[in-house]
C-alpha cells in the first residue's frame, strides 16, 4: 500500500498536512463546542415542535432527544480541562454524533426512513443543510486535532524553537 | 440608472486582475516559506507562534539562526518556489504596482462610469435579501439576481468586500510591514497590532481571497460557466461555444505567464532581478526612500530574546579578538575619503556623544523584534573622514565568510553590503557597539553593526571590520550591491 | 573599555592556575613571540555560537607576558572538563 502511494506521489499529497500546526488549543476547543451545541439545538428545535412535518414517529423523538443529549454530555466532555481523557472521549462521542447525524439525515433524504417517506428527495430545506453544515465541520475541525494539525484544551503546542 | 452591463474596461480589468492576484498568491506563499511562522506579538519569540507552516524544527543546543528555518515550498504553490525569497520579492512588488494601478483605474472607472451600483448597496433592504438569498442556497437552489442588476444580494455584498474592503486591506496591512513605513509612521504598525499583527492579518488576508476565489469559481460553475465567462469576454452571454473556448484559453494564458516567471526566475534569476529591479529600485527610492525613521520605543517595549539571521564568524583570530573583548580590534574607513581613518572600539566610543536609539527590527524572512541599540551616528564617521565628491555608496565589509559560516545559505565569500551614501545622514544611521545597555553580543554582531532604521535587517552588515567609499558597485562581488544581492537575488533597495 | 560582554566568563584563580598547566602539558607558546608565559584572562564558550566547535569547547584569553612581545594577545582552546568544573558552566 505505501508502496503504491509513493509510486503515484499520492503519499506527498495525503502527508501535506504535515506543513500546518497552528496554536489554539481554546479557539479550537470553543469551536467544536460551537459547532456541537448547533448540532443538539436544531434538534431540541425539532423535537420543541419545529419540525417541518405535523406529526413524525415516536422513535424520531427518541432519536433527536438522544442525539441532543449526546451532543451536550460530550460537549460538557470536551472542556473538562482536568481530565485529559474525558476530553478525548468528549471529542470522539462529538465526532459519533455528528456522523450519526448527518448519516441520517443523508438516509432519511435518499433511502427514507420507517414511516417518513414524503423526506425522501426533500433537500429545499435550509436548517437541514445548515445541520449538516455543522456536523461535518465538527467532524472536520476534530480530524485537525487528531492529525495534530490543532491542539484542543487543555493541551498545550510545546514548541521551543 | 446606468445599464449594469459589462463594458471592456471591466472585463480587460478582471482579466487582468485574475493574473495579478494569482501572481501575488504565489509569491506572497514564497514570502511566506522563507519564515513560515506567524505571531501576533513584535518579539517573534520562539515557539509563540499561532501558526506554524513547516515541518522543520530546530536543535536548541547550538545557536540556529532564521536561514535555517525556511522552507523550501513547491512551484506550484509559490513563485518561484525553492527557497528563492529574492525572486519571490521581486515578483510580488513588481506586481503590487501593477495591481495598485490597475485597482485606482477600476475604482476611478467604476464611479465614472456609474458601474458602482452594480457592487455598492444604497438600501438597507439589501440585507434581509441577502439573507433570504442564503437560505435559497442552503435549500440547494439559486436565488434571483437583484432587479436589473447582475449579481444577487449575497454576491453583491461579497463583491462590495472585496473589491473596497479586502483589497485595500491587504494593500494596507503589506505597507504596515515597511521597514520605511514602520520607521517614519510608528503609530500606523500599531494600528495593526503591530508588525507581526499585520504579518497575521496579511496572512489571514490572503485566505479569505483563496476562499473567495474558491467560491466565486463554484458559483460560475453553478450559474453556467458558458454564458458569465461569454459575459466578462464578448460583454453579452452570445457565442457560448466560443466564449467556453475563449475563457479556457485566457486562463491558459494566464498559467503560461506563470510557468514563465516561474522558469524564468529559476534558471536566469540576475535577469529578473535587473529586469524588475530596474522598476522597483526607482519606485522604492521615489516613494519610500524619504520616509526617515522617528522611532522611539519604550524600555518597557524591549524585545526579551532576538533572532538572528547569519552565524558569527568561525575563525580562531574572531575568537580570539571576543575573548579578549575585542581590544585588538580595528575599524578601517576608507576608499573615496580624504582622510582614511582606524580606530579601536575605545577610540569609538569616546567619539562624541552616544546615540541611544529603541527601534523595530525587521529581517527580509518577516520576522521582527525591538531592541535598543547604541553607538556612534555613522554621519560622525562620515564626516571625520570626509568623502571625495565621486563617492556615491558605502561598502560595510566584514568578518564573516558565508560559505564557512552559513551552510544554509547559497554562495560562498565574505560578507558585505553597500548604501547608497546619503542613508548615512540618516538620523538614526548607527555603528553601534551596544546592544539594550550591553556590549553588542556576538551573534548580533559583535564589536560593531550598522543599523539604519528604515531599511530591512540584511543591510545591517554585522561584525564589520572595513567601511569603504566607493563610486560603484560594479566591481564589487557581482556588482548587484551586496552579497546577498550577489548571491541569493535580494532587492536593492529594501525599505520594504 | 566597556563593561565585560556578556558571553564572556570570568575565571577563579584555581582555574586560571588549571588553564596554565594545560598550556604546559600542551607546550603552548606566543604565537607572536614563542614565549611561554601567560596571564591568564576570561573564558568565552564556543560551543554554542560557534558551528564548528565542540559543544563543551571554550576559548581562555592567554596574554603572553613578554614585555616585548608585538601581538601579545593569544588563547587556548579546552574543553570544559580541563580548568572548569561542570558547575561552573553557564
Amino acid at each position: 500500500m505505501s508502496t503504491l502511494l509513493r509510486w503515484t506521489g499520492l503519499d506527498k499529497l495525503i502527508s501535506f498536512y504535515r506543513y500546518f500546526a497552528f496554536n489554539g488549543p481554546r479557539v479550537t476547543t470553543a469551536s467544536g463546542v460551537v459547532l456541537l451545541l448547533g448540532v443538539a439545538a436544531i434538534r431540541l428545535y425539532w423535537l420543541a415542535g419545529g419540525f417541518p412535518l405535523p406529526a413524525y414517529p415516536a422513535y424520531l423523538a427518541g432519536y433527536f432527544a438522544l442525539l441532543a443529549a449526546a451532543a451536550v454530555l460530550a460537549s460538557v466532555g470536551m472542556v473538562a480541562g482536568r481530565r485529559p481523557g474525558l476530553v478525548w472521549v468528549g471529542w470522539m462521542v462529538g465526532s459519533l454524533v455528528s456522523a450519526a447525524s448527518l448519516a441520517m439525515y443523508l438516509a432519511s433524504r435518499t433511502g427514507g426512513l420507517p414511516g417518513l417517506p414524503q423526506l425522501v428527495g426533500w433537500w429545499d430545506y435550509p436548517l437541514g443543510t445548515f445541520a449538516m453544515a455543522l456536523a461535518a465541520l465538527f467532524v472536520g475541525v476534530h480530524v485537525t486535532v487528531l492529525t495534530g494539525m490543532n491542539v484542543a484544551y487543555p493541551h498545550r503546542r510545546q514548541w521551543h524553537d | 440608472m446606468t445599464q449594469l452591463d459589462y463594458p471592456a474596461w471591466l472585463r480587460i480589468e478582471h482579466w487582468v486582475n485574475v493574473l495579478f492576484v494569482t501572481l501575488l498568491i504565489r509569491s506572497g506563499i514564497e514570502i511566506l516559506s522563507t519564515h513560515p511562522k506567524l505571531y501576533w506579538r513584535n518579539d517573534s519569540k520562539p515557539g509563540t507562534e499561532w501558526a506554524r507552516l513547516t515541518r522543520k524544527t530546530m536543535l536548541t543546543d547550538k545557536l540556529y539562526d532564521t536561514l535555517d528555518e525556511e522552507e523550501s515550498y513547491s512551484a506550484i504553490l509559490s513563485l518561484p518556489g525553492h527557497k528563492m525569497l529574492g525572486m519571490g520579492r521581486h515578483w510580488h512588488f513588481i506586481t503590487v504596482i501593477g495591481w495598485i494601478l490597475v485597482g485606482i483605474a477600476y475604482y476611478i472607472l467604476l464611479f465614472a462610469t456609474g458601474q458602482w451600483h452594480r457592487y455598492i448597496p444604497y438600501s438597507w433592504s439589501i440585507f434581509p435579501q441577502a439573507w433570504n438569498d442564503t437560505l435559497t442556497y442552503l435549500s440547494f437552489k439559486l436565488p434571483a439576481p437583484l432587479p436589473g442588476q447582475p449579481l444577487d444580494a449575497v454576491q453583491k455584498l461579497t463583491y462590495a468586500g472585496v473589491i473596497f474592503i479586502l483589497a485595500p486591506f491587504l494593500i494596507l496591512t503589506g505597507a504596515a510591514q515597511s521597514p520605511a513605513v514602520e520607521a517614519r509612521f510608528p503609530w500606523y504598525v500599531r494600528l495593526w497590532g503591530g508588525r507581526q499583527g499585520a504579518r497575521s492579518l496579511h496572512f489571514l488576508g490572503l485566505l479569505a481571497f483563496i476562499a473567495f476565489i474558491a467560491v466565486h469559481l463554484m458559483m460560475i460553475g453553478l450559474w453556467g460557466w458558458p454564458q458569465l465567462t461569454a459575459l466578462m469576454i464578448f460583454g453579452e452571454a452570445r457565442h457560448l461555444g466560443w466564449a467556453l473556448t475563449a475563457s479556457l484559453v485566457i486562463i491558459a494564458a494566464i498559467v503560461l505567464v506563470h510557468i514563465a516567471a516561474t522558469q524564468w526566475s529559476l534558471r536566469s534569476p540576475r535577469t529578473v532581478q535587473r529586469a524588475l529591479g530596474s522598476v522597483l529600485i526607482p519606485a522604492r527610492r521615489l516613494i519610500l526612500r524619504p520616509l526617515a525613521s522617528a522611532q522611539h520605543y519604550s524600555s518597557s517595549q524591549l524585545s526579551a530574546e532576538h533572532r538572528v539571521n547569519g552565524k558569527p564568524p568561525d575563525s580562531d583570530d574572531y575568537k580570539i579578538m571576543a575573548v579578549h573583548n575585542f581590544v585588538d580590534w580595528k575599524l578601517e574607513v576608507g576608499g573615496l575619503v580624504e582622510n582614511p581613518m582606524t580606530f579601536t572600539l575605545a577610540e569609538l566610543r569616546a567619539l562624541g556623544e552616544k546615540q541611544t536609539q529603541r527601534v523595530l527590527h525587521n529581517c527580509v524572512q518577516g520576522w521582527s523584534s525591538i531592541g535598543e541599540w547604541s553607538g556612534v551616528p555613522f554621519r560622525e564617521v562620515v564626516n571625520m573622514v570626509k568623502p571625495l565628491p565621486q563617492a556615491r555608496h558605502v561598502c560595510f565589509l566584514t568578518m564573516q565568510d558565508t560559505g564557512r559560516d552559513e551552510p544554509s545559505a547559497e554562495g560562498s565569500g565574505q560578507f558585505y553590503e553597500i548604501i547608497d551614501l546619503p542613508l548615512a545622514y540618516y538620523p538614526q544611521c548607527l555603528l553601534a557597539y551596544e546592544m539594550n545597555g550591553h556590549p553588542l553580543p556576538i551573534k548580533h554582531g559583535a564589536p560593531l553593526r550598522l543599523r539604519i532604521e528604515n531599511q530591512v535587517g540584511f543591510k545591517m552588515a554585522k561584525w564589520i571590520e572595513r567601511i569603504e567609499f566607493v563610486s560603484t558597485c560594479q566591481g564589487i562581488g557581482q556588482g548587484m550591491g551586496g552579497w546577498r544581492e550577489d548571491n541569493v537575488y535580494y532587492d536593492r533597495e529594501v525599505e520594504i | 573599555m566597556g563593561a565585560i560582554r556578556p558571553e564572556l566568563t570570568v575565571l577563579t584563580g584555581e582555574q586560571k592556575h588549571r588553564v596554565l598547566e594545560q598550556v604546559g602539558r600542551k607546550h603552548g607558546s606566543c604565537r607572536a613571540c614563542g614565549g611561554d608565559t601567560f596571564a591568564v584572562g576570561d573564558a568565552l564558550y564556543l560551543g554554542f555560537l560557534f558551528l564548528s566547535e565542540d559543544s563543551d569547547a571554550y576559548m581562555v584569553a592567554l596574554s603572553c607576558t613578554n614585555p616585548a612581545c608585538s601581538a601579545p594577545h593569544t588563547g587556548v582552546r579546552l574543553p570544559e572538563s580541563e580548568f572548569l568544573s561542570p558547575a561552573v558552566r553557564t
